[in-house]
């Protein structure tokens, strides 16, 4: 394997993650404090650090929220360091009040940047987005880059920047940066010695003129477009002087415009590649803008540039205004995520061209080829504790009638919507467990049904705490379920405060889950194993009509971490088997059909169930699942 | 030999297959050979048992992550409806294709709400879609050489042993001698790849 982006030396080429750029990055700029919640594609950034703090004396954390990450990496920028703060999409979101308000106020004298992972198409997301506008909106500068080379050189200028300005500067990037892999030469790591200083003079408030601070800070925005962006070498043209056709991108985007054009061997095109998105090089853009008669916008999520640019134009002449075309022509699709296919469709319908690898006879075939190809949905891993706690509820809720909302927010308990659906509504951290506040005061109005919020370990302490509180503080007749497997799973097994270690593997303090419910009022706080599937259906059940404030916390480790540090230990995986005489084939086949475990397959030539052992990971609940003592373990 | 440029290689499995594992493997033997190589990979509920996708380019140049609609050179198929699904988008008239053809079945067609398809109409759709198809059963080899995990390593040593990527065998076989966890199985697995290729040409 190649060098390691984080390790290697000076001048070494390696190959990486766009995020381990960015990372290398931070660590050449110096950053002194960096701070993140896992979010995808965003989470190999903090991750990358962690590795290398001790030796690089750099204090790296996993925050509770990104809230939490971004205040902190504030308070660092004030005392003088470098600081970072990075997120998915959504974390810019929930930091948003915080941003503006720390806009208004600046940073003080250190550098504060943001860097901010969308997920066009939302791949690994339940809402896709864009930064830039929001960027903007902030009044913060906002710069993108288009390859894993700039997402590195990108960060040192960054802190340059947001140092000599005393401005936010938020790093966009997108997956298909963050999350593919190419080659990049690495620089000098600096070793700046820093003492954090405190000034106690710093008016680090807004008040008593907010409006006043709002219209400095658009005052240092426009001298950072004069004074850099206007001119800067980040903003790339290519093409000829006066293109009949300007296409003006961002990001990775960039990539696929260059790769149409060059497929589609146009000559007149000139690519016009913003990496300064905010403050916008106006006078630039009008420039170009002169030059052209027709300019399509390519870029994503959102039309910002067209929107911005459009507005700009306004500026023009009406004879010297070009024709603009993007998503609100409908020359690009207004959702999902741009390609190198979208970018030769769309260039090419302007160019009254048509562009196909291959011959349509091939693509009519290629097009039905798949149709007997079925869907390949979402679940929970083999062994997964997520498995037994659903199938509890599911049927607790059986047995209760069929009546039990389940409310719910993200992780991979998520996946709870694909499991016999017994998860009904599936939002933003924490909304489960806000939801069911709501429908748990719905009795006056006649909804009598009970109602049991499902939350992960992680998710708990980033945004449910208020909604607990308010639980109990509103007298809600709402059940919460924790699921406790130990890490933040889905983005890749970080820890978190319940499991006792810190982001570079030192043992932390933990803040127990029971220990908050009880402290927060929850009246019954019973923990259970899921892997114990009888108890746990019978609490679920117990509690569904139980009347009072209840909270279940389902404690089991994550199957997959169980089972690394088994290979590490050289421990073998516990196996199990059906014995083929006590199986009721398909008069039940309720350990593939009802609990649904990948492993648990059928074996069409005997007609009964099979533990397929590739695939098993030793949980054994289907011993417990099988109502005909069919399963045993395999002894060795 | 004169290879396209960028030469673009399609890897198709299910996640937990080792997908991710394989293109570092191939793009760092590339690089070894002076090659630019991307890779573009979606990843995150990937290991929930959904589908995966790589996309790797070879080039003298920097090129983008994702390769275009029909435009794969060669296709590694780590299971055969995923090498279907993504076949049927990447895949010409002249590309090849090699098929691992052991199953992994969707949740639903465990639980009898889906289908999946019977085998050889798989096989037979997959060889209208393109110029060459191997196919082998990969989980069977690893399994000869010690471990069902080292699947992926098998489909390596296919790709290898088809010789017709910037990538020859010795130089992949480098790549796998670094790898430190069942450092003989991967290689016993490369190996058995190579040759069910070639018993093949």
């Amino acid at each position: 394997m190649s060098n390691s982006p984080m390790t290697g030396k000076t001048g070494d080429t390696v190959i990486g993650l766009g995020n381990d750029a960015i990372a290398r990055g931070a660590l050449e700029a110096g950053v002194h404090f960096a701070a993140a919640y896992p979010g995808t594609p965003s989470s190999e950034i903090l991750g990358n650090l962690a590795t290398i703090s001790k030796d690089a004396g750099i204090y790296v954390e996993w925050s509770v929220n990104e809230n939490v990450a971004f205040e902190p990496a504030t308070a660092a920028a004030w005392t003088g360091l470098r600081a970072m703060a990075s997120m998915k999409l959504n974390g810019l979101f929930v930091i948003l009040d915080s941003l503006i308000n720390i806009a208004y106020t600046g940073h003080g004298p250190g550098g504060l940047v943001l860097v901010v992972a969308d997920d066009p198409f939302a791949h690994s997301s339940t809402t896709e987005g864009d930064a830039r506008p929001l960027g903007f909106y902030s009044d913060i500068v906002v710069l993108e880059p288009s390859t894993h080379q700039e997402a590195k050189d990108i960060i040192p200028y960054a802190f340059e920047l947001s140092e000599k300005h005393g401005i936010i500067v938020m790093v966009r990037e997108t997956t298909r940066l963050a999350h593919s892999r190419a080659p990049f030469k690495l620089g000098k790591v600096s070793k700046t010695k820093k003492t954090a200083t405190f000034d106690y003079n710093l008016p680090l408030h807004n008040l008593p003129r907010p409006h006043l601070r709002h219209g400095d800070l658009h005052t240092r925005l426009d001298k950072i477009r004069v004074e850099e962006f206007e001119k800067s070498t980040l903003n790339l043209y290519d093409g000829p002087p006066k293109p009949s056709l300007l296409i003006i991108t961002s990001g990775i985007a960039w990539k696929y415009v260059q790769e149409a054009v060059d497929l589609l061997q146009l000559k007149d095109v000139g690519i016009l590649r913003i990496a300064t998105l905010s403050p916008l090089p106006k006078a630039m853009i009008l420039d170009r803008l002169k030059k052209t008669s027709e300019v399509l916008f390519f870029e994503e999520v959102d039309p910002y540039l067209e929107t911005q640019i459009r507005s700009l134009a306004t500026e023009l002449s009406s004879n010297s205004t070009p024709q603009f075309f993007g998503k609100l022509s409908g020359h690009v699709p207004n959702f999902g995520e741009v390609d190198i296919n979208q970018a030769l469709k769309s260039i090419a319908a302007l160019k009254d061209l048509s562009y196909s690898a291959v011959q349509e006879e091939y693509v009519n075939m290629a097009k039905d080829a798949p149709n007997i190809v079925p869907r390949r949905l979402l679940t929970f891993c083999t062994g997964c504790p997520h498995r037994p706690a659903y199938y509890s509820i599911y049927r607790a809720i059986k047995r209760n009638k069929g009546k039990g909302i389940v409310t719910g927010d993200i992780g991979c308990y998520s996946l709870g919507v694909f499991y016999h659906g017994v998860m009904q509504n599936q939002h933003s951290m924490g909304a489960g467990v806000g939801i069911a506040s709501g429908l748990g005061k719905l009795d006056q109005f006649g909804l009598k049904d009970p109602v049991i919020a499902v939350v992960g370990d992680s998710t708990f302490y980033h945004a449910c705490l208020p909604a607990l509180v308010n639980i109990i503080y509103n007298q809600s007749k709402a059940i919460v379920c924790v699921l406790d497997n130990n890490a933040t799973a889905m983005t890749g097994f970080q820890p978190h405060p319940g499991t006792g270690l810190s982001a570079t593997g030192d043992v932390t303090s933990t803040v127990p889950i029971e220990r908050v419910l009880q402290g927060i009022g929850f009246q019954s706080v019973t923990v259970v194993d899921p892997f114990n599937l009888k108890e746990s259906i019978d609490t679920v059940y117990n509690a569904l009509n139980s009347g009072e404030s209840q909270a279940i916390v389902f404690r089991r480790e994550c199957a997959l971490i169980t089972n690394r540090q088994r290979r590490q230990r050289q421990e073998s995986i516990p196996m199990f088997m059906v014995e083929v005489d006590k199986c009721f084939g398909d008069k039940c086949k309720i350990c593939s059909v009802e609990f649904n475990c990948p492993a648990c397959v059928w074996d069409n030539e005997s007609d009964k169930a099979l533990i397929e052992t590739t695939l098993c990971n030793g949980c054994g609940v289907c011993v417990d699942v099988c109502p005909h003592q069919a399963i045993h373990p395999v002894e060795e | 030999m004169k290879y396209d440029d960028p030469f673009n290689i399609v890897i198709a499995g299910v996640g937990g297959q080792g997908n991710v594992l394989s293109s570092r493997l191939v793009a760092d033997a590339a690089i070894a050979k002076g090659y630019f190589v991307a890779i573009g990979e979606t990843y995150g509920a990937a290991q929930r048992g959904g589908s995966v996708m790589s996309h790797i380019r070879i080039s003298k140049h920097d090129v983008g992550p994702l390769i275009p609609q029909h435009s794969a050179h060669l296709l590694l198929g780590f299971e055969p409806i995923e090498a279907l699904r993504v076949g049927a988008k990447f895949l010409n008239p002249s590309s090849t294709a090699i098929v691992n053809m052991h199953p992994v079945y969707p949740i639903e067609v465990l639980t009898g709400q889906l289908e999946y398809p019977p085998i050889n109409e798989v096989e037979k759709r997959l060889r209208t879609l393109c110029s060459q198809l191997y196919t082998l059963d990969a989980v069977d080899l690893a399994q000869q050489a010690g471990d069902p995990l080292v699947m992926n390593t098998v489909m390596v040593g296919a790709l290898a042993g088809a010789h017709i990527t910037p990538v020859e065998v010795n130089v992949l076989k480098q790549e796998i001698a670094k790898i430190r966890r069942l450092k003989d199985v991967n290689l016993t697995a490369f190996n058995l790849g190579v040759d069910a290729i070639r018993k093949t040409l």
